[in-house]
């Protein structure tokens, strides 16, 4: 269960071309490595990349739902989603992106996404993208469709929800502690913050200060 | 969010009705009793969702505690290892890994960086009760005595307005204005309503540490937990200490919601939700001064 963090650590110390070669076994749950659009993002920003502020994050891959409710949410209807899909260097769409894990066990995430829907329908506007990845169930297994299905149903949620039943945001926290905010530069893919933990004192002010000074051109 | 309250006058009516039920061991059957309704009028529509207040007892300015790694080993009240039940130290704005019980009813939950009244979690809240002990003086490798869970009774019964619903002697009654209790999906899924189920945890075996200082005598597991009740229920449990009839005692709950959703009761610790006293036939202790509003584990001592 702990590859994927490993082979994303593999990945950080050994790239050396212009994009990420991401390994099969990080380009979703389904294990088919042939890339859809929603993955492969030829000009997403090179190596080095890191898990800590300051470094750009890897285009990590996963399947999930872009807009969830907007058609039946199965598992025909599972796309792939990653980062890259973000990346937006001139920021015609995104200015900022945050990325988020939840587990059906986890009562923080639970309180967190009582309002997180809210917050991404205030900020979406203003160029926040927000992605949610669910990695475990209540029994502590790797999240399933049925899992995500049931998440999306619960909170309502209208982002990007998607399955990251290898934890590879288990790359940027320690392990299986929840939940991981992660706020990305949408213009460069570097990050800005993490918070580890409901932190929405904290989150949201930061993202809506950072929105503000680019909306006034600092 | 803060949302209009609303009174709730009927109980007493209700618990009349609903006052003599055995305490019944695990398994026994619940019962649920309809209060007669008004017959409704011609009109079709539903009436409008009541709202009542939510207190909220999120608090992150508490100082942050460091735990560490701790071990922790579940019993049945016969003394048998509970294998599969999810463990976990989960502050209140953070959760560390969450650890199955393996054969010997053993796990080695934990979390890794400091937390806000960071406490141990334990239980599946759908077959064994989930119950929270906070930890306000973590050391790395703590190991907790064997806790014991009784399961909750196979057989739950539905809650519905306007109808008391028994489980093991527990007797919630909702009114027939209520809402439609919605459990929580995540916990108990989406198809089938959750029945509700009741047990009492056994007095000799309520864990060291569960009541927070709060000296609670008796304590008793409610599920689907997390339900909110609106307007809050009328609640008896089973005077199963043998309390002279009149005495007078004080309801609590246990709250289990985290970050900004401390609702009716802070996380992992006890809340006041009203006082009763021990019935004229002393079979029942019944919250008279109060309401459950919404079901989560609840306390009672003697005032």
């Amino acid at each position: 269960m702990r590859a994927a963090p490993v082979a994303v650590a593999a990945l950080l110390a050994g790239c050396g071309t212009n994009r990420p070669e991401i390994p099969a076994e990080l380009l979703g749950s389904n294990g088919d490595s042939s890339l859809a659009a929603g993955c492969d993002n030829p000009s997403y920003p090179g190596a080095p990349f890191g898990t800590d502020p300051g470094s750009t994050v890897v285009n990590t891959c996963f399947r999930g739902w872009a807009a969830p409710g907007s058609m039946d949410d199965t598992d025909a209807t599972l796309e792939d989603i990653g980062f890259g899909a973000f990346y937006d260097p001139t920021h015609k769409h995104y200015e900022l992106l945050l990325v988020n894990s939840a587990a059906l066990w986890c009562a923080a995430c639970k309180a967190e996404h009582a309002t997180l829907g809210q917050h991404y329908a205030d900020l979406a506007p203003r160029g926040l993208a927000l992605v949610s990845a669910l990695f475990q169930n209540n029994a502590g297994a790797p999240a399933d469709t049925d899992d995500l299905k049931l998440w999306v149903d619960t909170f309502d949620v209208k982002f990007p929800m998607v399955l990251d039943p290898d934890y590879q945001l288990g790359a940027y926290a320690s392990a299986e502690t929840a939940p991981l905010n992660l706020l990305v530069d949408a213009r460069t893919m570097q990050i800005m913050d993490k918070w580890v933990g409901d932190q929405s004192s904290v989150i949201w002010p930061t993202i809506e200060d950072e929105l503000t000074k680019r909306e006034a051109g600092e | 969010m803060k949302r209009l309250g609303v009174a709730a006058p009927l109980f007493g009516v209700f618990l009349l009705a609903c006052g003599s039920d055995p305490v019944n061991g695990t398994g026994a059957p619940a019962t649920s009793s309809t209060t007669p309704m008004p017959s409704s009028s011609s009109s079709s529509t539903a009436p409008p969702a009541l709202t009542c207040d939510e207190p909220d007892y999120s608090d992150d300015s508490l100082p942050l505690l460091s735990v560490g790694p701790v071990s922790v080993t579940l019993h049945d009240p016969s003394d048998a290892p509970i294998v599969g039940q999810p463990t976990y130290v989960c502050g209140a704005y953070v959760c560390g890994r969450l650890e199955l019980t393996v054969d010997d009813g053993s796990a080695s939950p934990g979390i890794d960086m400091p937390a806000i009244k960071p406490a141990l979690k334990f239980g599946d809240a759908v077959k064994y009760p989930e119950l929270a002990i906070l930890m306000d003086d973590p050391a790395p490798g703590m190991k907790f005595p064997v806790l014991t869970l009784p399961p909750f009774p196979d057989q739950g019964v539905a809650l519905a307005p306007g109808t008391t619903s028994t489980s093991n002697g527990v007797s919630l009654t909702l009114a027939a204005n209520a809402n439609p209790p919605e459990v929580d999906p995540t916990i108990y899924g989406l198809d089938d309503p959750e029945p509700f189920r009741a047990v009492e945890l056994p007095p000799e075996h309520i864990p060291d540490g569960l009541d927070h200082g709060a000296g609670l005598e008796r304590v008793f597991a409610l599920e689907p937990s997390g339900t909110e009740l609106c307007p809050p229920a009328a609640l008896s449990v089973p005077n199963s200490a043998g309390w002279a009839p009149g005495t007078e005692v004080e309801f609590l709950i246990q709250g289990l919601g985290a970050g900004d959703e401390q609702l009716f009761a802070p996380y992992a610790d006890w809340q006041s939700i009203g006082t009763g006293a021990v019935d004229d036939a002393g079979e029942n202790l019944v919250l008279t001064n109060g309401a459950l509003p919404i079901i989560y584990t609840v306390g009672v001592r003697r005032l």
